[in-house]
């Protein structure tokens, strides 16, 4: 199938999806001493204050990259291809914002990470621009979250989610992953 | 993580654009689940 084959469609309603991330602090980043100082020197010539207390602030991250989401909304270039120069999410590529279209998903990847040692949130997310939808999903060009559920955090770490993102953040248990369904042996 | 296979194409444009940001970020790789 081509990328004439999809069907396009046009909306004036964002979509709604689920989708998981972890919370973490920039700090926590992996990145050199030289790279951190250049970021710093760079927010300083920017004039923007408070680049190093963020540092310390609990943030959206990806789940995969060590990309946080920014307060606001959030844009998606192709770091899968980057030299075939497509928007994000190409249609044949697996660039873009992810979601899912219903919340077990989110809930039962959310559970996988109970023991990954950090936090993570879950919750609706609205995408806009270029979206591709798939069987279970879309990937989206732009998005913002809408409402967060944080598991294997406390009232602080919620307390500077909702400053910083301005949404609603509650406090939730871990979710229980699905069992996975019996099979006969014979 | 899977979402499936792509279905079709959908240009979202709402009635009121959300404030922007000026942050480009990258996009996302495929979820991976750890062991």
């Amino acid at each position: 199938m081509s990328t004439n084959d999809f069907e396009l469609a046009f909306s004036v309603e964002e979509i709604v999806g689920w989708r998981v991330w972890r919370v973490a602090r920039p700090i926590e980043r992996r990145v050199t001493a030289e790279a951190l100082a250049r970021e710093l020197l760079a927010a300083e010539r920017d004039g923007r204050a408070g680049a190093l207390d963020e540092l310390f602030l609990p943030r959206l991250r990806s789940l995969t990259e060590q990309t946080f989401w920014p307060p606001g909304r959030f844009s998606a270039v192709c770091r899968v291809d980057p030299a075939s120069g497509h928007e994000a999410p190409g249609i044949r590529c697996s660039c873009g914002i992810w979601a899912f279209r219903d919340r077990a998903p989110a809930e039962a990847t959310a559970a996988a990470y109970r023991h990954s040692g950090g936090a993570v949130a879950y919750g609706r997310v609205a995408l806009w621009g270029r979206v591709v939808e798939h069987e279970r999903g879309w990937r989206g060009q732009r998005a913002r979250p809408l409402e967060l559920l944080l598991c294997g955090a406390d009232d602080e770490v919620a307390r500077e989610l909702v400053e910083a993102y301005g949404l609603p953040v509650t406090l939730a248990p871990w979710p229980q992953a699905e069992p996975e369904p019996l099979v006969e042996r014979r | 993580m899977d979402l499936g296979d792509p279905v079709r194409e959908i240009e979202v444009v709402p009635a009121e654009e959300p404030a922007a940001v000026p942050e480009e970020a990258p996009a996302e790789q495929p979820d991976e689940v750890p062991a």
